[in-house]
């Protein structure tokens, strides 16, 4: 589409990038593609929240039915309103979207679910639809990240090969939010939540 | 820095005036000295490293081979999710295109994340000119946006700065003081910048890469302002080299193992953000419109010519941390959007008809340091000699010898000396990694012959 003004047709643009053979044409094959392996192994929910709490988070492994308890608990230790979207399972102050922006950057911790998580970097995957959305995980200050601990991967390539169909947004979260823009030296919680809290259930 | 005149400064003399600025040498000393510690700590985290690399080098190589059906593929792929994609030949191109979106879509803020692409395009001055008030949010970008400069690294953009010019700057911007402490100058940012997101009617963002087999656009980033950009604002524009794509996520994973590690030493950065179209109807949040703007900007011309490795790139900034001419001089010198290493070999092929651009080929000693730290591989010391030997020219001999001439000017001056001893007793183990560094003059003496404390 145009918006009145600009841009070359793809045609165009694309004929001067050499000819249209696909991937693999010229040598037969597509280039290798080997999986990352690591000089220390981590696994399972053990080895997530290894590599977690490394990074800066904080992390817990409960049974499912108690993850009510554990959500509000977290709260209580913050001073501000709870931001989650509906249909998590938790009790909350503010219910994303129907809150709007504006309140739910004034929430102290969010809640979210994830859908998987990487045992040897410590990275969660979140993913926009199924109702999840974006703002809960990433507005407040401090979040919640609530992992079943059988999604548990090791890498972040079990995951991204594993994704067929992914939603408009799909975030892997590694860590706390953080800069090194001054003087090289680490702040934690620049735009993003700068607390983060693994919950794992199962 | 040094800005733009009608007859251009000769690199040497840039050079000479950055050598001058000791307190934005020992600024970049200490960046890129903790930055290429980081990154040797975290490449020995993986055990198939070179492997890794071997295959990003293939992969990209691979890539260039097949841009057409590859870009094709994504775009369609994308078009079918309701995401835009458009096609620029060149910067005026890309600044009418996305001119164009902010015009129709409104909202006079607009929330910036970092995009090496919107400053080879010059798109805030386009934008400001039209009227829109635009706010870089990287916490690097922002500082450099205060102070009236480009950035001067491709990942760390106010890398020459220390933390009493960054306060400096934010109370100006406050009206009132903010404390030289990099937790409060980071807190203001925070607290500054988080109503722009909220109020912004189009966010605009780079892109790390684009995933051909499902349409997607991935962006990498640490504070979570790409990932604010990507969300709030109901209008996303990602602005994207056209060399900036992979197969699927198998070749994305490779990348992604390599980039973050090599970049700030991470094993990824904190936000990963893969974005496939825009909001769909069976989500929550999220922007309405998605639009990408794919630019030439002089690539295609490199493509199928000796000089197509330079289009591997995946910007990691490795080599700039480890060329001794940028340790010295700092990024403004280069008078490019690309610096160090990279930016000597791209800026004369993105802007061939500029001679600024191809004194640039010149800033470099021939260490090989570029070469040997590059994830993906790229020959970066013979694309530079290839250059010079395509440019040689009647004045180019006296060039030639600024290279080295940077070097031994940097040497013996008295701070450097002092800096680097400071570093080493501080613990940082840079001059053992320096084993490329020229055996000439004093230095190649000195190093030879001395122990490290
Ligand atoms: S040329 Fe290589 S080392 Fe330099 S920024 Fe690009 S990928 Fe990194």
């Amino acid at each position: 589409m145009t918006d009145g003004g600009g841009g070359t047709p793809r045609g165009e643009f694309l004929a001067r990038l050499g000819s249209g053979a696909p991937r693999g044409a010229d040598t037969g094959e597509p280039p290798p593609t080997p999986a990352a392996r690591f000089t220390t192994s981590r696994s399972g929910p053990d080895g997530f929240m290894e590599s977690w709490t490394a990074l800066g988070g904080t992390a817990e492994r409960i049974p499912g039915e108690e993850l009510p308890e554990a959500v509000a608990a977290y709260a209580a230790r913050h001073d501000g309103p709870l931001l989650a979207a509906a249909g998590l399972g938790v009790g909350a102050d503010l219910l994303w979207p129907d809150c709007g922006s504006q309140a739910a950057t004034g929430a102290a911790v969010g809640v979210v679910r994830a859908v998987a998580a990487a045992a040897q970097t410590g990275t969660v995957f979140l993913r926009a639809d199924d109702n999840r959305g974006r703002a809960a995980g990433l507005l407040p200050p401090a979040c919640i990240f609530v992992i079943e601990a059988g999604t548990v991967v090791d890498t972040l390539g079990d995951y991204l090969r594993s994704v067929e169909d992914p939603p408009s947004q799909l975030v892997a979260v590694t860590g706390p939010s953080r800069s090194a823009d001054i003087e090289s030296t680490l702040v934690i919680g620049v735009h993003g939540p700068g607390e983060v809290h693994a919950i794992l259930t199962g | 820095m040094s800005t733009p005149t009608a007859v251009p400064v000769p690199f040497a003399r840039r050079a000479d005036r950055a050598l001058a600025d000791d307190r934005m040498r020992a600024a970049v000393a200490r960046g890129t000295g903790i930055m290429v510690q980081r990154r040797h700590e975290a490449i020995a985290e993986l055990a198939n490293a070179d492997e890794l690399r071997d295959a990003a080098s293939a992969i990209r190589a691979a890539t260039l081979r097949c841009l057409p059906e590859l870009l094709a593929r994504w775009s369609d792929n994308l078009s079918a999710l309701g995401g835009h994609v458009h096609w620029a030949t060149d910067a005026e191109d890309a600044t009418a295109i996305v001119a164009g979106i902010v015009r129709r879509r409104g909202g006079k803020v607009i929330a910036k994340g970092k995009s090496m692409i919107s400053e080879e395009i010059h798109l805030n001055e386009v934008l400001q000119r039209a009227g829109a008030e635009v706010v870089e949010t990287d916490l690097g970008e922002f500082i450099q946006q205060l102070a009236g400069e480009p950035p001067s690294h491709i990942v760390a953009p106010a890398m020459h700065k220390d933390r009493f010019e960054v306060a400096d700057l934010l109370s100006a911007d406050r009206g009132a003081p903010v404390s030289p402490e990099i937790d409060d100058e980071a807190a203001y940012a925070r607290r500054r910048l988080r109503q722009a997101f909220l109020d912004a009617g189009v966010g605009i963002t780079g892109v790390n890469f684009a995933v051909a087999s499902t349409g997607s656009i991935c962006l990498v980033e640490n504070e979570g302002n790409g990932r604010m950009c990507s969300s709030l604002p109901p209008t996303h524009i990602a602005l994207m080299g056209l060399e900036r794509i992979v197969a699927d996520f198998a070749e994305l994973d490779v990348m992604l193992n390599l980039l973050a590690r090599s970049a700030t030493g991470q094993a990824l950065t904190v936000y990963t953000n893969i974005i496939t179209g825009p909001r769909r109807s069976n989500e929550i949040d999220g922007p309405e419109e998605l639009h990408v703007v794919v630019l030439d900007g002089g690539r295609s011309a490199a493509l199928g010519t000796r000089f197509s490795p330079a289009l591997h790139c995946i910007r990691c900034g490795a080599c700039l941390n480890v060329c001794p001419v940028y340790r010295q001089v700092g990024g403004h010198a280069y008078e490019s959007v690309y610096s160090g290493p990279i930016g000597a070999v791209l800026t004369p092929l993105l802007r061939p008809d500029d001679p600024a651009a191809r004194e640039l080929p010149e800033a470099s000693s021939l260490c090989g340091a570029c070469t040997e730290i590059c994830p993906v591989r790229i020959p970066l010391h013979d694309l530079l000699l290839h250059l010079r030997h395509r440019d040689a020219r009647a004045d180019a001999s006296r060039l030639r010898r600024a290279g080295f001439w940077l070097w031994s000017q940097a040497w013996s001056r008295r701070w450097t000396f002092r800096i680097m001893v400071l570093a080493a007793r501080a613990g940082l183990p840079l001059l053992r990694r320096m084993r490329h560094l020229p055996d000439v003059g004093w230095l190649g003496a000195w190093r030879r012959g001395r122990e490290l404390p």
